[in-house]
Parts: structure tokens; C-alpha cells; sequence
């Protein structure tokens, strides 16, 4: 898989993943990895970007299985930005599919 | 690599975030590697998931908008500015350094450029001395005519020869100021040694003859000096000039290489000898520039000063005053300078 395209999908899928729930680092990353394969090194400094920017919160919650966890949660904030995220997304794939069917039509009709 | 020394390693490289936040992040990935384990992976594994440190690093600093590249930066301007720090905190010790290292440099550039001008005029000097050697011989020579005329016309030219010296002052300005000067002194000496025999006795064609004979010795003397001073102005002007084109064209060249280097092109050596080579010969027209009007200075002041009679005196109170008015806006070096131009006046008129 492209990795320029994983790149750019990556903080769309994230913001998703956190509005439907919250989540602490490890759950996300096999969230995310259901969807495109990506390993942690990304995943983490993309978290704490959009931590530092305000789209996150985080807070700690107990644990029974070992150490307190960190969780994210999605802010107002970080729910616009999904939002326009996801409007971008859905114009560009919108464009990209168009274009690649004219080009099949001309493709078939010169044949 | 095992859990804790990546967790070291990592915080090595976050070392510019707060204490608060590194610590933070290596809890995250601490958890983080703990549940790996747990779903049974070994650390090493684990740890490999995350790839490269220093690109893992990177990317979390780049999360706060802090410049990556920092730390390597730092590293190596970190020992001056640590030293300057230290210096600073030890009370100004790095301040007084620095101050000193400026005096230096300022009294070594005052040194050079005293040294510089002691060298110029210690050259004028030597050319002065030339010219005044050149005067000599045509003193000399003018003296052998007048002897012969003398000889020619006996004890009767004597006291026209005596008028003659009187005039000589007034009329030879311009360019023979300074031999005149000595010359009306012999003159007068002669004339006063032979003075108690003034027996006037009418003018032959013989005195005729010296008295044209001195004439015409004095008009090729006079010739003869003043062509050689234009000569020299000349050639000096010629110089100047020559060597302004010099800088001019240097000049345009060394613009036309700084464009080609710009533009990529490995020619630093060239560009850098035609910069010092246009600025040789801006220097050397400035000299010479100066040089020149330095002369006509010195010529123009010279019929100034003797008007009442060629005394030997005058003239030797009179090159002070024309040396410091030439150079009034130098130091009290000139003084030294108009003194010793003074004393050898004087070793040149009793030669």
C-alpha cells in the first residue's frame, strides 16, 4: 500500500476512531490497524500533535491489568476538524474516481 | 536493545521538552510495550515495531513545533556558548577579552597605517633629495658659466654680475626657488669677497657676450628644471591614470565573477585576486593622486614665500611653514618632518 496515501488518510481515521469512543494508545493503534496497516512509530507523535493542537484530551484512568492509562478524547474542537476532515476526503475521492472513469470511457470508446 | 535502554535512549533525544511531558511519553510507551509483551511478543519485537529512534524522536519534537535538527545543532555550539556563558558569569572576563582583543586590533591597524605613511614619506623624501641632486648639478653647471663669463669679462662684470644676483630671486620663481636661494647666497659671497675692487668700467662686446653667455645658462637651467618637474607630474598623472582604468576594469570584472559564482560556477580563486587587485590600484591612483597635487602645492607655495630678496633664512623658516600648511590636517609628525626637511636646507645651501 501506498504509503503517501496511508499517510494522508491516517488523521481522519484516528479522529473517527476516538468519536466513537474513547481510547488509550495501544487500543487505537489495533483500531487503526483494522482499517490500513501502520505501525506505532506514526501513531503516537500523530497523537501528541493533535494533542498539543487541542483536538485531544487526555486523562488517566486506573487499571486492573498494570499501569494507569492514558485515554483520548475527542474535543469540540478535534469534532469540527473530523467533520471538515471528512468533507475534504469525500470531495477529493469524489474527484479522483471521476477522472479515473472518463479515462476508462476514452480508453474503451477508442478501442 | 532491551525495554529500559530504549526508554533511555528516547529520553536522551526529548531532553529539550519539559521533565513533565518527557515523562509522559515514555509512560505511554512504556504501557504500550507492556501490553505488546502480554500479547506475547518478545520486547525485542516490540521495540522494532516503533522503527527508528532518532525519526521516532524527530516526529514527536516536530509535534510541538520545535526544530529537529536542534539537538545537533546544539551539540556543536553548545561548548563556545557554555564557555561564553562561564566567562559571563565569572564577572565580565570574556566582556574584558574581548575588549582587549578590540584595542589590539584597533592599535595594530592605527600601527600599520603609521607605518604606511612613514613609508610614503620617507619616498617623497628620497625623491625630494633626488630633485634637489638634479638642482645641484644644474646650480653647478650654471656656476662654471658664470665663472667663465666672469673670466670673459674680468673685474668689470663684477658689478653687473652683482645686479644680477640682486635680481636673481625676483626673477627665477616658479620653478628654481629653492637652488636660487642658494645661489644668490654664493653669489653674494663672491660678490662681497670681491667687493672692495668695484671699479666700474664700461661695457665691452667682451661683457656683452658673458652677459649673454649667463643669460642663456640661466634660461636652459630654468628649461631644463621646469621640464623636468612637468616630466615628473606628467608621468605621475600618466601613472594615475593608468592605474585608475586598472581598478575600473578589475572592478567590473570582479561584479561579473560575484554573478557567476552566484550562478554556481567554481570560480572563487579568480574572483578573489581580481578584488585585490582592483583594490591595489585604487590605492596606488589615490597615492599617486596625491602625490602629484602634493607637488604642485609645494611649487605653488614656494613663490609665495621668498619675495623680499632670496635670504637664506627666510628660506629656511619658510619650508616649515610651507611643509605645515601642505599637511595641516596631519599629526605633529609633520613638525618632526618640516624640522628635518629644515636641517637639511640648511646642509643643502652651505654644500
Amino acid at each position: 500500500m501506498n504509503a503517501q496515501f496511508k499517510k494522508g488518510v491516517l488523521e481522519l481515521i484516528v479522529l473517527e476512531s476516538v468519536r466513537k469512543r474513547d481510547m488509550y494508545g495501544y487500543e487505537l493503534v489495533e483500531e487503526v490497524s483494522k482499517v490500513i496497516d501502520v505501525n506505532e512509530g506514526t501513531i503516537y507523535p500523530l497523537l501528541k500533535r493533535l494533542t498539543n493542537e487541542k483536538y485531544f484530551e487526555t486523562y488517566l484512568r486506573e487499571s486492573t491489568e498494570g499501569p494507569p492509562r492514558k485515554y483520548y478524547h475527542l474535543t469540540v474542537a478535534g469534532i469540527l476538524y473530523r467533520d471538515s476532515l471528512e468533507k475534504e476526503w469525500n470531495e477529493f475521492q469524489q474527484s479522483v474516481c471521476r477522472f479515473l472513469k472518463e479515462k476508462t470511457t476514452e480508453a474503451g470508446g477508442n478501442q | 536493545m532491551n525495554k529500559a535502554v530504549f526508554l533511555e535512549e528516547l529520553k536522551q533525544h526529548l531532553k529539550v521538552l519539559e521533565e513533565s511531558e518527557q515523562q509522559d511519553i515514555l509512560d505511554e510507551y512504556s504501557v504500550h510495550i507492556a501490553m505488546k509483551m502480554e500479547r506475547g511478543m518478545s520486547e525485542e519485537e516490540a521495540i522494532r515495531d516503533f522503527g527508528d529512534i532518532r525519526r521516532l524522536a524527530q516526529d514527536i519534537l516536530e509535534a510541538y513545533h520545535l526544530d529537529p535538527q536542534y539537538a545537533d545543532k546544539k551539540s556543536s555550539a553548545e561548548t563556545i556558548q557554555e564557555k561564553a556563558f562561564d566567562a559571563a558569569a565569572d564577572g565580565g572576563a570574556a566582556h574584558r577579552l574581548g575588549y582587549r582583543l578590540k584595542e589590539l586590533s584597533v592599535s595594530g591597524w592605527k600601527l600599520l597605517l603609521r607605518g604606511g605613511k612613514r613609508l610614503w614619506r620617507f619616498l617623497v623624501r628620497c625623491a625630494g633629495g633626488l630633485w634637489r641632486l638634479v638642482c645641484r648639478c644644474c646650480r653647478k653647471i650654471w656656476l662654471l658659466l658664470c665663472l667663465c663669463g666672469r673670466k670673459l669679462t674680468g673685474k668689470a662684470g663684477e658689478a653687473s654680475l652683482g645686479a644680477e644676483a640682486a635680481a636673481e630671486p625676483v626673477s627665477s620663481q616658479g620653478s628654481g626657488g629653492k637652488p636660487s636661494a642658494g645661489m644668490p647666497v654664493k653669489a653674494e659671497g663672491e660678490a662681497a669677497g670681491k667687493g672692495p675692487e668695484p671699479v666700474p668700467r664700461k661695457k665691452g662686446t667682451v661683457v656683452m657676450l658673458g652677459d649673454m653667455l649667463r643669460k642663456t645658462g640661466r634660461l636652459t637651467g630654468r628649461a631644463v628644471r621646469w621640464t623636468l618637474r612637468w616630466c615628473w607630474n606628467l608621468l605621475l598623472l600618466g601613472t594615475a591614470v593608468l592605474a585608475g582604468i586598472c581598478a575600473i576594469c578589475l572592478l567590473f570584472s570582479f561584479g561579473v565573477l560575484t554573478v557567476l559564482l552566484i550562478a554556481g560556477y567554481p570560480v572563487w580563486g579568480v574572483a578573489v585576486a581580481t578584488l585585490g587587485g582592483f583594490l591595489s590600484s585604487a590605492s596606488l591612483t589615490l597615492l599617486l593622486l596625491r602625490g602629484i597635487r602634493r607637488k604642485k602645492q609645494v611649487a605653488a607655495a614656494e613663490p609665495k614665500l621668498p619675495e623680499g630678496g632670496g635670504n637664506a633664512q627666510e628660506k629656511r623658516t619658510a619650508e616649515p611653514a610651507a611643509a605645515e600648511t601642505n599637511a595641516a590636517e596631519e599629526s605633529a609628525e609633520e613638525a618632526e618632518d618640516a624640522a628635518f626637511f629644515a636641517g637639511n636646507q640648511e646642509v643643502f645651501i652651505h654644500a
